[in-house]
């Protein structure tokens, strides 16, 4: 236990315990990213074709690369990306991204 | 600590009179430290700049593990037989002399842009630096010791092992130093022509769209992140290692 009293050792579990709490944070805020008729429709199970994804700023050709991995982007309105063919496994990979601010059916 | 901070502070002071203080230049040219820390902040939270320093760092722990690994075999096993080192130390020196950039050419040419291309400087880079440093510290290793410790009936791995791998500890150390620094600006160059993400890659881009305040803002972020990493683990490491096995305190303080 005495090599926990090191500095480095103390570092590096600062380091991990930041990093898990970003990643719990990441999973307790992901649902709330989704509007609440998307939230029904994922748990019956429905698919819910279009959807605007909502990202509070203009967005870059970094947002939409990484959009694109999710479904297919259809367009832009605004700070908005509507995204095509999205599936339920997707949608909460989508509702997991913290640049997202909100999820609704387009 | 309080040099350097005096240090920044001048050169922000300076840089803020420049541009936003005085309106000495313009901001297309060179934007202000407000400008610049608002790009950083907006990568932040468009995930752009995020994503962009965890691709470049993936690729340096991936890149500089490979390759400071094979340098460190090839070091050493070069270097137990004396003949064998003295004749390869020429072609590694010319080899780590050569800026990893340099192959990036032909790097394309065999595999194309993407990430092979950028691993493959990064390794080249990493692997003739810390295998020539290897060498050298081996080699520095006087020759009266290994026959003391062969006389008192050392093996031959023994040797290696306990006389002149030590003995090359201060020499492995400034090879394993310098190849971070070459394999970061490598890693940079190389992301700008064949990738599509990382640091190099953000600023290069960025000038595409004009954006200055982001190349500026990547920039300073390249340097940063070298100098963490030099000043947080190699520092500390090789003052160790040259106060157990190597230079005098004086030296090191200096």
């Amino acid at each position: 236990v005495t090599w926990l009293r090191h500095r480095t050792a103390l570092a590096l579990l600062c380091c991990l315990g930041a990093w898990l709490a970003w990643l719990g944070w990441l999973q307790a805020s992901a649902p709330g990213r989704l509007s609440p008729s998307l939230r029904s429709a994922l748990a019956a199970g429905r698919s819910v074709g279009l959807v605007a994804v909502d990202l509070g700023f203009k967005p870059t050709g970094f947002q939409l690369d990484v959009l694109q991995r999710f479904g297919t982007v259809s367009g832009v309105r605004g700070k908005e990306v509507m995204l095509a063919d999205v599936g339920p496994a997707e949608m909460w990979g989508l509702a997991h991204i913290f640049w997202i601010q909100r999820i609704r059916r387009g | 600590v309080r040099r350097s901070l005096g240090t920044v502070l001048g050169v922000l002071l300076a840089w803020w009179l420049l541009t936003d203080g005085l309106h000495l230049v313009v901001p297309g040219f060179l934007p202000g430290p407000a400008a610049t820390w608002a790009a950083f902040v907006d990568g932040l939270r468009n995930g752009s700049l995020g994503a962009n320093v965890g691709a470049s760092l993936g690729r340096l722990l991936l890149g500089y593990a490979v390759g400071s690994a094979l340098g460190l075999a090839v070091g050493v096993a070069v270097g137990i037989s004396r003949s064998v080192g003295s004749f390869l130390q020429p072609l590694l020196n010319f080899f780590s002399n050569l800026a990893g950039i340099v192959w990036l050419p032909i790097a394309i040419t065999w595999f194309g842009l993407g990430w092979l291309t950028v691993t493959f400087i990064l390794v080249n880079s990493v692997f003739f630096v810390v295998a020539a440093n290897t060498l050298t510290g081996i080699q520095s290793v006087p020759l009266t010791y290994e026959h003391a410790v062969a006389v008192l009936g050392a093996r031959r791995w023994r040797i290696v092992a306990q006389v002149l791998i030590p003995g090359a500890f201060p020499g492995i150390l400034s090879g394993l130093r310098l190849a971070m620094a070459f394999g970061w600006r490598a890693l940079i160059v190389a992301e700008m022509a064949a990738s599509a993400v990382g640091l190099g890659y953000m600023v290069y881009s960025a000038s595409g769209e004009s954006r200055p305040d982001v190349i500026l803002m990547g920039i300073l972020l390249i340097g940063v992140v070298a100098t963490v990493l030099d000043q947080l683990v190699f520092a500390p490491l090789e003052r160790r290692v040259l106060s157990r096995w190597g230079l005098a305190r004086s030296v090191l303080e200096s």
